[in-house]
């Protein structure tokens, strides 16, 4: 019987004799894998391209309208009945679920991420030393910026500077002390000062320049009450005399006039289909106003509310180029709405307009500039007076002197005016009534008018921590008081 | 040698194709040098045949050549011209001729090679012979008749006294006349090939009369498993075989579609009424979170996707099995967890070439309409609506205030009051009444055809046999616009070339081509279906030219009104036509040697392609715009090519007649290649040309594409022993590596094990003639789970691109998109069923019931981890699920005489429940659409519905001060529970508020047959799940500015008219959480539906027969006739959220269709 056994075993032994490993060994065909990236100066490059995209994120600058705007008497949302995530910021209840909070945390760890992963592995790369400073500086930059809104938003926050490729690490990290915080996004923005370069060729615009991190941390000064400190930084950033304000206000904002002199950081966005354009313009028009206002129409989102429309002075160019209370139809008919205009362009497709969002305009400079002074001592028709003027007079507006302002006090009002018609749409009157302690007597003073549901406190100040990341890790994450 | 030659060549030819590796090949030129040549007696050899309706001279000539022996017989005696059929695997020549001649009355005696048949009456002991009595004492006559189940008398029937010699075969009308013996007391033993064997005592009769009964398949049916087939006696483990008998009269255009309600233990839900569509399919519950819960599917071997039932023509399939328990379905490893449904189509027998030919044709029609507000009750309710919010919102108002003296701003409460058309008047009595009304539910539906042609040919000869059929579905969706063709081909061959070598081809090509609608998605993407019922009913269709589109947006700016878009214009503006190509291809070849062993290597390849090419014209209507708008163009294709290759080699023994022995070794490989690639255009300067070169190149034309693969390889082996058919042991393992998983993790083993013990085969058991069969079966196994849907990668850290612009100069970006998890696995399924086959009455009444418990372990589960790590999810194996549950079904033939009525049912109830979650065990909570609505956690089933639970509803101030509520709510507003009494309404008082699985699901057939006329009633059914009917955030929100279901006319309107207690009030700016995801719409899910209903009539062979016409049958078909159930959308087995964790969310979705049909078979 040999030959049933050579049979057999002649058949077993082809049949389990397996093929190579390599065939199991498949790799992502359509996707980069992370593992065999971040080798060269391109990968760099291109993750610092990702990391600046990160900017774009909803929760990140996207939404920035919802915390900046609409949580503050500027704007509100949209009169639909059935989604009140954005109602509950413009009045004053947020839920823990709220989406627009997980949206924010998440975003902009998301973008941590990334600024952590890239100064991590940085160091290993072969390149050009003076340009991975300058990476470095950027990446720097962006980490602060993003920690500048996650602790203004949240109050307390994970502090997170190294890539965690083990989630489990993840649950190790508690809220950090806002001191702590700051601290870092000094150290980052101080750090970042020393390396950037004035200015870039036209196609590398948009990048973060000396001027932009001096600038900022001029405004965590300020936010931090540290006034000579921000005197001295933000005349750092006058002296420069690279920027300036452009003699029309309402030039700053045109799409085609993006990158001007005016602009010391702004979020970038590009139109044509390239899936880089921001929806702002879009997403603000009216809703149901057909092509009327914009092609593609509008979501009504950040309406301004009539307590920011009468605050402009009579004579006020900002107001015209920042909004409108009406608009004629396609049938002639003339409806009332009031909308936000600053940002406009022409989109092919809806939602792809090429308009930036000013992060810091030289305008604010000058006017944080002008506080600062203020804060560090009151002078009858000094240096922040002129300032202050400079910006009113852009607007078509006449000079304030001493006689208009009388004081301290006086001239705190009269930034905040100032600021809040100058700076309207753009992200920054709730941080600046924070900022100011003014958040919680200026809102309450107009409880009915902006339809508060309850009175603010000290609580509101900061938005509560998501619920999902205090459900995910119970024990270590705390929600805010009042929450 | 000669058999062996042709062994290389075929090699040769299979090593041409590029896409297997060559490395597997090499076994199969191995056999050119293997020659056995083994001495044995011709009645040991092992016979493997299965003839239907053949002569017995091509029977004979057959075994001659099966078993190189030579028959010796006259023509007269065997009868060669008559009809037999005879099914043997594995049998040793001497049963199978036992088998084949003691019924006709021959025998049989060997010398050499050769085998001569002779008549009974004299007596030759065959092999097996049988004890000679001595001569009987003396005799009587016995004289009596044989008929078969409807009364005729049966001729031919073997009639003969046990444990003698001594016996007769009935004559033409069924008589017989036998001499018995008078001592002792003599049983009569009848039978007949295709009846079941009757043993009767004599006792004292002189005349016994006998009636025979058709061959109860249940037993001797061969089943099919994993790589195999197994007799359904022998089987141990949970298998459900799918009587197709009661899937022929269904006009579906889904074959799965048909399985509804047929097999315990298996869910089929028909969530989606798009002609075509694939139904979703359970086996045994959710046995998964992330990976996929859909059972795997094998069409005659080839791994394939669901999708393939709506490709095959339920005539072309011989039968569906369907694998529930882990130790079938642990053979498929990796992949089988799900349970296993295997597919065997039609193929060619010898003989006489076969004709058939089957048409129905047909109209289906919705199921179900809801009932809306017209235009008058609309406007009542809109008007009171607007008012709310204005009262609310603006401190002195009064609903008296003209529009004009209410606010500009956002808190613009106002309604139509003819400023801006005439006719557009809610306050004016005369205007309201004339107010237009469209009934767009009948616009979209329409009563639509349904036609198939089916042409089938078969037959060849015992060397070569072959089937074609060609089929062809027209099908016209019951939404305008939307239709089916669909175009199948199958052909298959299968040839001994010798008689130890076989090999066979099946191809099956099929082409469809759908004009696909845009029925689901929100009426602001142009969702038909949502547009129809949130469209006031007053929106205008046309412009005033009464040719453009209009929509709701014309009568929308003033009011706040939304930009609903046209239902109509949805349907006609939108152009889509998907072709999908599929070919499914296989080839075998099968070697028998060695007398007991068997070796097969199978390969299988499937091409998948589909190409679709969209366009939405300029005149479409558009969210808040009207037209001319943007029109959009789309060209998208895919292509999934996959292969398989397996070999397998079987060794099956019979020791000593009682020890029967089946082994099985096998590997198999896989590999799919995906390719998608898409491309659209936005800038098209007319509709003339709708493809994309029409649009203007540039930047609003993009395109995208992506690849991926994944392969597999495995090792497995079975070992199947029974002793007598008494005592059963089925042992199996496989081992499986795959691409998907982590390097660190790739290979699993999935071992499995059953025992079965048939009672009835004890011989305490046979006095007990009542109980035919009874049967006890255990099993364990583990079996994996490696769908991980569209990611093929789970394991790996990717990127993706993050672009950036500097100075509208585009910067491209990369950034981490997940995490890597080198040690990602299988999911585990370990499951045990013990289960019970018992049958009464040569099994009139089979009984079949099942326990199992199924424990996931090891769930691929993507888990929330904190996001401070850059990522909010990550991959890993963690948690464990359970499903445990009861099936039972029950055959039964309670009529079989001129009046024939069957009746099978089943019943099947499962329990699932989430053992433990990632590693801090907290619950999963699912978004589906907009919210969170479902929730995953330890002790509940998976994806529990989740929110509030709705109280009530705040009647006045002092019950809003007495209760806890949301800081913006009012008299008129939800009252939600306060769950953890913490005097606040917040997102911590959630709870699950229902689940979408049912209590348990039913099914019962009853067929009828009389005369030529079969009647079939088929109903099915779910009780106790529930629906989370999310549509009502559409058509219950109460805003006042879309259409909504009738229930809104009992909302509250004030402390007197409170309403039905549990709708608010109708506010334009929703207060109080109204609309948050609470039990208000949770609902009912269970429901009782006419599944089918047929009527046929067999016309008499008499009036066939000058037509050489065998047999034509004709029939009327119902099909979804009636649905019982509470359920107040269109269909309560929708989910449109296909996901375990996010099932049965309702958010609108093509609706069911009833069918009518008019069908007939002919055969020639």
């Amino acid at each position: 019987m040999k030959a049933p056994k050579r049979y057999i075993s002649l058949v077993l032994s082809l049949m389990l004799s397996a093929c190579s490993q390599k065939f199991l060994d498949l790799n992502p065909i359509s996707a980069g894998a992370t593992d065999t990236f971040y080798k060269t100066a391109d990968d760099i490059r291109n993750a610092l391209n990702g990391a600046y995209g990160s900017l774009q994120a909803g929760g990140v600058f996207g939404n920035s309208y919802v915390f900046g705007d609409v949580a503050s008497d500027n704007t509100v949302p949209p009169a639909s009945g059935s989604v009140t995530d954005q109602d509950e910021f413009d009045r004053f209840y947020i839920r823990t679920t709220n989406p627009f909070l997980s949206g924010r945390w998440n975003d902009s760890y998301a973008a941590i991420a990334r600024f952590n992963t890239i100064l991590d592995k940085v160091g290993g790369v072969t390149m050009d030393e003076t340009l991975k400073g300058r990476y470095v500086a950027e990446v720097k930059f962006l980490r602060a910026l993003v920690y500048f809104n996650l602790v203004r938003t949240f109050g307390d926050v994970p502090l997170v500077l190294k890539p965690i490729t083990n989630p489990e690490e993840g649950y190790a990290y508690s809220r950090t002390p806002k001191a702590e915080v700051y601290a870092q996004i000094e150290k980052d923005l101080s750090e970042a000062q020393t390396v950037l370069p004035v200015s870039y060729p036209a196609s590398d615009l948009g990048r973060v320049t000396v001027g932009a991190a001096k600038a900022l941390l001029g405004k965590v000064y300020l936010t931090e009450k540290k006034y000579p400190e921000t005197v001295a930084k933000l005349k750092e950033v006058i002296d420069l005399g690279v920027y300036d304000i452009l003699p029309n206000y309402a030039d700053v904002f045109r799409v085609n006039n993006k990158n001007n002199k005016e602009s010391v950081f702004d979020v970038q966005y590009k139109s044509g289909g390239s899936n880089e354009g921001n929806s702002w313009p879009n997403s603000f028009a009216p809703e149901n106003s057909g092509n009327a206002v914009i092609a593609f129409g509008g979501g009504g989102n950040n309406q301004p509310t009539v307590d920011l429309i009468n605050a402009y002075e009579p004579g006020d160019k900002r107001k015209d180029a920042s909004l409108a209370t009406s608009y004629v139809n396609a049938s002639g008919q003339t409806i009332p709405y009031n909308f936000v205009k600053k940002y406009y362009d022409t989109p092919a497709t809806n939602g792809d307009n090429g308009n930036n969002i000013p992060v810091i305009r030289y305008a604010d400079v000058l006017l944080m500039y002008a506080e600062a002074l203020n804060e560090v001592g009151y002078q009858a028709n000094g240096e922040a007076f002129t300032y202050l003027n400079r910006i009113r007079n852009r607007a078509g507006l006449p000079s304030k002197t001493a006689t208009d302002i009388p004081d301290q006090p006086a001239f705190r009002l009269a930034m905040e005016q100032e600021r809040r018609v100058e700076f309207a749409f753009e992200g920054q009157r709730w941080y600046d009534l924070v900022r100011t302690d003014r958040a919680i007597p200026v809102l309450n003073g107009k409880k009915s008018q902006i339809r508060l549901v309850n009175p603010l406190t000290e609580n509101n100040l900061v938005v509560p921590i998501p619920q999902s990341q205090i459900d995910i890790n119970r024990n270590v994450i705390q929600q805010n008081p009042g929450y | 040698m000669k058999r062996n030659r042709p062994l290389p060549i075929l090699a040769l030819l299979l090593l041409k194709n590029p896409l297997l590796p060559g490395c597997l090949f090499m076994l199969l030129t191995s056999f050119a040098y293997a020659a056995p040549v083994i001495a044995q007696s011709p009645l040991d050899r092992p016979i493997n045949l299965a003839l239907e309706d053949v002569s017995m001279k091509t029977l004979l000539t057959t075994i001659e050549r099966l078993a190189d022996v030579e028959f010796m017989y006259s023509d007269q005696l065997i009868q060669s011209r008559r009809v037999v059929s005879l099914k043997a695997s594995n049998e040793r020549l001497a049963t199978v001729l036992d088998k084949l001649l003691r019924p006709l009355q021959l025998t049989y005696q060997v010398t050499g090679k050769r085998i001569l048949i002779n008549s009974a009456p004299a007596p030759t002991p065959a092999t097996d012979a049988v004890p000679q009595r001595t001569a009987p004492a003396a005799d009587r006559v016995l004289t009596g008749s044989v008929t078969d189940e409807t009364g005729q008398g049966l001729p031919g029937v073997s009639v003969i006294v046990k444990g003698t010699q001594r016996g007769t075969t009935t004559d033409v009308q069924g008589q017989y006349r036998l001499n018995v013996p008078d001592e002792g007391s003599p049983v009569l033993v009848f039978s007949f090939v295709g009846y079941q064997t009757q043993e009767v005592p004599v006792g004292n009769n002189s005349q016994v009369a006998v009636k025979l009964l058709t061959d109860d398949k249940t037993l001797s049916e061969v089943v099919v498993v994993g790589y195999g087939t197994q007799k359904r006696e022998a089987v141990t483990a949970a298998i459900a075989s799918v009587p197709m008998g009661e899937l022929k009269d269904m006009p579906v255009s889904n074959a799965a579609t048909a399985l509804q309600g047929k097999i315990a233990g298996v869910i089929v839900q028909q969530n989606n009424g798009t002609p075509g569509s694939t139904p979703s399919i359970k086996v045994r519950g959710f046995g998964s979170i992330s990976a996929g819960n859909a059972p795997l599917i094998v069409v005659d071997g080839n791994i394939v996707d669901a999708n393939v039932f709506s490709l095959l023509n339920s005539n072309d399939i011989e039968s569906i099995d369907v694998l529930k328990d882990a130790s079938s379905a642990a053979i498929y490893g990796s992949k089988g967890s799900n349970g296993v449904i295997l597919v065997t189509t039609k193929r060619g027998k010898s003989g006489k070439t076969n004709v058939m030919f089957d048409v129905y044709t047909g109209f289906q029609e919705v199921t179900k309409k809801l009932d809306l507000l017209n235009s008058q009750q609309f406007a009542e309710f809109s008007k009171e609506a607007s008012n709310t919010a204005y009262l609310d919102n603006v401190p002195g108002a009064s609903i008296s205030d003209p529009n004009s003296a209410r606010p500009t701003s956002y808190l613009r409460y106002r309604y139509p009051r003819g400023e801006v058309f005439d006719w557009f008047n809610f306050d004016d009595p005369t205007r309201l009444a004339n107010l237009p009304y469209h009934n767009f539910q009948d616009m979209i539906f329409r009563k639509a055809s349904i036609s198939n042609y089916q042409l089938n040919v078969s037959g060849g000869t015992d060397k070569a046999r072959f089937l074609v059929s060609g089929g062809y579905l027209n099908q016209d969706g019951i939404i305008k616009g939307s239709s089916l063709n669909r175009y199948t081909l199958r052909s298959n061959v299968d040839v001994n070339i010798t008689p130890q070598l076989r090999v066979g081809l099946n191809i099956n090509p099929s082409f469809r081509v759908q004009q696909e609608v845009l029925a689901e998605g929100h009426w602001a993407n142009n969702g038909i279906i949502n547009a129809a019922l949130s469209a006031m009913p007053m929106a205008p269709i046309y412009a005033a030219d009464g040719t453009t589109y209009s929509s709701q947006t014309a009568l929308a700016a003033p009011y706040n009104y939304p930009g609903i878009t046209n239902p109509i214009a949805n349907i006609t503006e939108n152009h889509s036509q998907y072709q999908e190509a599929n070919l499914l291809g296989n080839s075998y070849l099968e070697y028998s040697f060695l007398k007991a062993f068997k070796y097969r290597a199978t390969g299988n390849i499937n091409f998948r392609g589909y190409r679709r090419n969209a366009y939405r014209t300029s005149r479409m209507p558009l969210n808040q715009l009207l037209p001319p708008t943007a029109a959009t163009g789309r060209a998208e294709s895919e292509q999934n090519l996959s292969w398989l290759f397996n070999q397998v080699l079987t060794y099956t023994k019979t020791l000593n007649d009682v020890h029967n022995l089946d082994v099985l070794i096998g590997m198999e490989a896989t590999k799919l290649q995906y390719q998608y690639s898409l491309g659209t255009g936005s800038s098209y300067a007319n509709d003339v040309v709708e493809t994309l070169n029409a649009s203007a190149n540039g930047t609003t034309t993009t395109l995208t594409s992506n690849r991926r693969e994944n392969a597999s390889t495995s090792y497995f082996a079975r070992f199947n022993y029974n002793y007598k058919s008494r005592y059963l042991l089925n042992v199996s393992v496989r081992r499986d590596g795959s691409s998907i998983f982590g390097p660190e993790n790739r290979w699993g083993t999935f071992p499995a094990g059953s025992l079965g013990w048939r009672i009835s085969e004890e011989n305490f058991m046979k006095g007990i003639s009542q109980l035919s069969e009874a049967k006890l079966r255990v099993s364990y196994g583990l079996s994996g789970n490696n769908a991980f849907g569209d990611n093929f990668y789970p394991y790996a850290a990717l990127l993706r691109n993050d672009n950036y612009s500097f100075n509208n100069n585009l910067a491209n970006g990369l950034a981490p998109s997940t995490l890597a998890n080198p040690r990602l696995g299988w999911e585990k399924n370990q499951q045990l069923d013990a289960g019970l086959d018992i049958g009464f009455f040569n099994n009139r009444i089979y009984f079949i019931a099942d326990y199992y418990r199924r424990i996931t372990r090891d769930l691929l589960l993507s888990v929330n981890v904190p996001s401070l790590t850059g990522f909010t999810t990550a991959v890993k194996n963690i948690g464990k699920m359970e499903n445990k549950g009861w099936e039972f079904s029950i055959n039964t033939r309670n009529l079989t005489g001129a009046f024939v009525w069957n009746t099978s049912a089943n019943l099947s109830l499962n329990r699932n429940k989430v053992l433990a979650l990632g590693p801090t065990g907290d619950p999963i909570r699912s978004n589906s659409g907009v919210d969170q609505t479902n929730i995953t956690q330890i002790g509940s089933p998976i994806g529990s519905f989740y929110g509030y639970k709705q109280i009530g509803i705040f009647q006045n101030q002092a019950d809003l001060d007495s209760y806890p509520h949301d800081p913006t709510s009012r008299p008129g507003d939800v009252k939600y529970e306060d769950v953890n009494r913490d005097g606040k309404i917040t997102a911590d008082d959630r709870m699950i508020i229902g689940n979408n699985q049912p209590k348990f699901i039913y099914g019962m057939t009853n067929t009828f047959n009389f005369k030529g006329f079969d009647l079939s009633i088929a109903i099915q059914g779910t009780r106790g799940g529930q629906v989370l009917n999310l549509s009502r955030r559409f058509f219950e929100n109460l805003e006042g500015n879309a259409n909504q279901i009738t229930t809104v006319l009992d909302r509250w309107r004030s402390e007197s008219q409170p309403g039905n207690g549990i709708t608010p009030r109708a506010n334009a700016r929703t207060t109080g959480q109204n609309n948050a995801v609470s039990s208000r719409w949770v609902e009912d899910g269970s429901y009782l539906r006419i599944q089918n209903l047929s009527l046929g009539y067999q016309l008499p062979k008499a009036w066939l027969s000058k037509a050489r016409i065998q047999q034509t049958r004709l029939y009327l078909s119902a099909q979804n006739l009636y649905t019982w159930t509470k359920y107040l959308n269109y269909n309560p087995e929708v989910s449109n959220y296909e996901g375990p964790l996010t099932g049965g969310v309702d958010y609108g979705y093509y609706p069911l269709a009833k069918t009518f049909t008019l069908g007939l078979n002919v055969g020639f």
